[in-house]
């Protein structure tokens, strides 16, 4: 039964706690999407189309930076929800980013959620539970898909390769063209779109 | 390889000319062996050629101020010292590096000389001079030594008999540079056109001007942001020169960002010589060691190392010819002579070219 | 299997940072032949010190530590003052907890290299930090720090991108000075190459020296390198500070960790990808008199650390020459370049 994860993450304060669901053919995206536009304060969650995204690996790198970015007081949009889908872009506009990584009414079938919480003081066991059951509650309440547990094996089925190359830069790659095998090349670019991140703006 | 028992004092004249000092000095080292001979200063007498401002010396008006005030201040200084000519050991001069006409002036006096009073000739390498020199008044035993003058600029450690030089700028010395700048702001040559913009700089801090900062390796260079700093000037001449915070900015601003660049420039190449070999004392020597912001940047680096700074006034870090003498003296004492034959100069005489057989 | 610690050896000396070597001790008498096999491979390395712990599950030494006076202050032996405290801040992204301490690897002038993981504690990483300078003024040293990382980024990525064998980047913060980059497994090319040629350093000098003939892995490695370097140069970047320290020997996925081979796998030493590390000099230049330099700059140091092989290095400058079009020309020019021993004339 998939549900909420709690991801835990290196070199991250106690205070600071991430979960993610991934969402199969989710019915109401332009619902979600105006929810989202219209800042309403229930639907403070980063959704990202799942066909931009490669991998677990090529998402967390995405959270961790703008987890980064919150700790460090650096924020570039308002929120570290919004954060989290521009990190997944290469350049620093941050309207593309939200354009090919973020949720769009018309396209937009595969979710995924990331939620962010934190707290003054890191919290119990129980507590943790209580709060990954009750964001849990409220996503399975408003989004029409079908959970799937968030995995590479999950991912790999959503995944729109032709445009994760385009918008990654991945075409005409010399590294990218030399390499036959399929897995080993997925695993290429998988690299070279988080290096492209880690370079965003340069 | 002299026998040092029997001659416990040796005394050398050293004359040097390089560049627009005329220095001369009279060295005494006393004692028994190399390793246990203590050098005094007898005397040590310059006199610098100073242009006016917003000009530079050229080697023919110093050459002609080198040989016109040979005579005099070699007088000056044998009295100072209070030596007579028999007792002198050698005349030591500086073969090289430098500019062309005044070495040869100040050759020609030292061959002189040594016909007349028929004394031995020893032709010093100009930058073993300063290390010496640097070594004898400060004591540091096993240093990274940053050369740095109008003419120079070097970070040398010693190995295995020679001074090896680990980086250096790769075309214009940073002094070099510094007294091209002062031109440029037309700040005067008296004493010393680098000494005028430290004072200069003292008053700048209020902003740090974005200029090129070139460290490639272990060797830096100069011209990219003399160009820039020129830039700069031509701007603020015409008053079109803003800093970073919108305000125009002077000429202080000018010195104090230029300092504030190069000396980075030049501390950094000095730590990364002395990760290399393992060592964390720095020696300054050469003109623009005696720049105290240069000095103090340089503390603060051989502190965090946990090692130290050492640095000569401006008695020997600016040319000198007591520097030539002590050197040469050095030299002579492990047999090493200079046949008249031999006795030319060379505008370009690298450093570790020099066989240092007075240590191990 | 590694970890990082850092072990407290005594009170008054601050702890050590080392390679934790975990080896499951099974009981019983294979446990002895374990500590020995782990006490002689330690006494190869050139500098490593071990302690064995019985009674504990896990063996540990310190391994390679390349300088330990680098590392730490307190145990230099060169002429120093009691030392300060130790000055290793570590970059604010490492105080955060993790699933191991990060462990110090290196500290030269340039910065710090530390050893830790990256998003999950599967997936190790190096983290360089360049740590601010005091020397330095605050806003230079703020504009150099991020511009240096940015710099080293952007040709890591060009490298990657041309398929030249280099580390990943995984992510950075040039503002704050860190980036954070894959760990290449196995060890460096300096170490491969001794072990290989048996060179303890108090035994016998007098060791003959290598021919193409005997040691064929080891003339196909120097190819290697050459071809490795070549891409790299091909690319437009040049290294800077090209060693064999500075390059790694990866594993390839079927064999053992090299470098640690028994008696009879002695092949296996040499085996492995070239990846080529540590590019904070590099810089992108197409200049053949760039390119010689770089060349040269590993000559002197091949023939400085492994003079017995010295020989061996025109193999490397052959492949090279044939990794690309302009290959030759650097070999002519890098003739030139050794003339001058790299440095220019000065005047005086």
């Amino acid at each position: 039964m998939a549900t909420l994860e709690r991801i835990p993450l290196e070199h991250i304060p106690r205070t600071h706690r991430v979960y993610g669901a991934l969402f199969k053919n989710v019915t109401n995206a332009p619902f979600l999407q105006t929810q989202l536009v219209s800042r309403n304060a229930e639907f403070e969650y980063a959704f990202i189309d799942a066909s931009s995204v490669l991998s677990r690996f090529h998402l967390l790198a995405g959270v961790y930076t703008a987890l980064n970015t919150l700790l460090d007081g650096t924020l570039r949009t308002p929120n570290v929800h919004s954060e989290v889908v521009s990190s997944l872009n290469i350049n620093n506009n941050i309207a593309d980013g939200y354009r090919r990584w973020g949720i769009t009414p018309v396209k937009t079938k595969d979710l995924i959620v990331i939620k962010i919480l934190t707290s003054p003081e890191p919290l119990s066991e129980e507590d943790e539970e209580k709060e990954r059951q009750q964001v849990w509650a409220h996503l399975t309440e408003v989004i029409e898909g079908t959970p799937v547990p968030l995995t590479d094996e999950e991912l790999a089925t959503t995944t729109d390769w032709p445009k994760v190359r385009k918008y990654y830069k991945l075409n005409g790659v010399p590294v990218l063209d030399s390499l036959k095998d399929e897995a080993e090349k997925k695993k290429k670019m998988e690299t070279l779109a988080v290096m492209g991140m880690a370079l965003r703006g340069l | 390889m002299m026998d040092l028992t029997k001659t416990p004092r040796r005394i050398a004249l050293g004359l040097e000319g390089s560049a627009n000092k005329l220095g001369i000095g009279v060295i005494l080292h006393s004692g028994p062996s190399l390793s246990s001979s203590s050098a005094t200063v007898l005397s040590n007498i310059r006199h610098t050629f100073v242009s006016p401002p917003g000009t530079g010396f050229l080697p023919k008006d110093t050459a002609a101020h080198h040989r016109s005030f040979f005579v005099r201040i070699a007088k000056q200084a044998l009295a100072a010292a209070d030596v007579s000519i028999s007792e002198m050991d050698c005349i030591c001069y500086t073969k090289g590096p430098g500019m062309g006409a005044p070495l040869t002036s100040v050759a020609v006096a030292a061959r002189t000389l040594a016909l007349l009073w028929d004394k031995p000739l020893v032709g010093v390498n100009h930058c073993v001079g300063h290390i010496e020199m640097g070594r004898a008044i400060t004591g540091a035993s096993h240093p990274v030594v940053l050369y740095v003058s109008g003419g120079n600029t070097q970070v040398i450690a010693y190995a295995e008999q020679r001074y090896r030089i680990f980086g250096e700028a790769l075309d214009i010395a940073v002094g070099n540079c510094l007294d091209r700048f002062a031109r440029t702001l037309k700040i005067p040559n008296d004493p010393a056109p680098g000494y005028n913009i430290e004072q200069l700089a003292k008053q700048g801090g209020r902003v740090l001007l974005d200029l090129p900062y070139t460290v490639k390796g272990m060797d830096c260079s100069f011209s990219g942001i003399l160009t820039r700093a020129d830039e700069l000037a031509a701007m603020m001449e015409k008053g079109t020169g803003k800093g970073p915070d919108g305000e125009p900015f002077t000429p202080a601003d000018l010195c104090f960002s230029l300092q504030e660049t190069i000396f980075a420039m030049l501390v950094e190449i000095t730590e990364r010589a002395m990760a290399h070999v393992g060592s964390n004392q720095v020696l300054i020597v050469g003109g623009v060691g005696c720049n105290e912001r240069l000095q103090e940047m340089m503390g603060a680096m051989a502190k965090d190392r946990g090692g130290s700074v050492y640095a000569t006034d401006e008695r020997f870090c600016i040319d000198n010819g007591i520097m030539i003498a002590h050197a040469g003296l050095l030299a002579y004492e492990t047999g090493f002579r200079t046949p008249i034959e031999e006795s030319t100069c060379t505008q370009r005489f690298r450093t570790d070219e020099v066989l240092v057989k007075w240590r191990k | 299997m590694w970890c990082g610690w850092e072990l407290p050896l005594s009170p008054e000396k601050p702890p050590l940072p080392c390679v934790l070597l975990a080896r499951e001790q099974p009981t019983g008498s294979t446990a002895s032949s374990g500590t020995n096999q782990i006490s002689q491979q330690a006494r190869k390395g050139k500098k490593s010190k071990f302690q064995k712990s019985s009674g504990y599950k896990f063996i540990f030494w310190l391994f390679d530590v390349p300088s330990i006076q680098e590392l730490h202050p307190a145990y230099t032996t060169a002429t120093m003052a009691t030392a300060t405290e130790p000055q290793f801040p570590p970059p604010k992204v490492l105080t955060y907890p993790a699933s191991a301490p990060p462990i110090l690897i290196t500290q030269g002038a340039e910065g710090r290299l530390y050893k830790t993981t990256y998003q999950t504690a599967d997936r190790p990483c190096a983290l360089k930090y360049r740590p601010p300078k005091p020397y330095r003024h605050p806003i230079l040293d703020a504009r150099l720090t991020k511009a240096r990382i940015s710099s080293e980024a952007k040709v890591l990525e060009k490298c990657l991108r041309e398929g030249v064998p280099v580390p990943a980047v995984y992510g950075m913060d040039p503002a704050a000075g860190w980036m954070a980059i894959e760990w290449i497994e196995g060890v460096p090319v300096r170490v491969g190459i001794n072990k290989w040629l048996g060179e303890r350093p108090d035994e016998d000098e007098e060791q003959k020296p290598v021919t193409a003939e005997d040691d064929a892995p080891l003339v196909d490695l120097m190819r290697r390198i050459g071809s490795a370097v070549g891409a790299l140069h091909k690319t437009g970047v040049v290294h800077g500070d090209l060693t064999t320290s500075n390059m790694m020997l990866r594993p390839w996925k079927d064999t053992q960790q090299n470098g640690h081979a028994v008696e009879g796998d002695k092949a296996k030493i040499l085996e492995g990808d070239v990846i080529i590390i540590d590019f904070g000099l590099a810089t992108q230049s197409m200049s053949d008199e760039d390119r010689a330099v770089d060349l040269y700059v590993l000559e002197r140091a091949f023939a400085s650390t492994h003079p017995r092989a010295e020989r061996l290095f025109e193999e490397l400058l052959g492949a090279y020459g044939k990794t690309f079009k302009k290959g030759p020309t650097v070999l002519h020019k890098l003739e030139d370049v050794r003339m001058r021993g790299r440095k220019k004339s000065m005047l005086g």
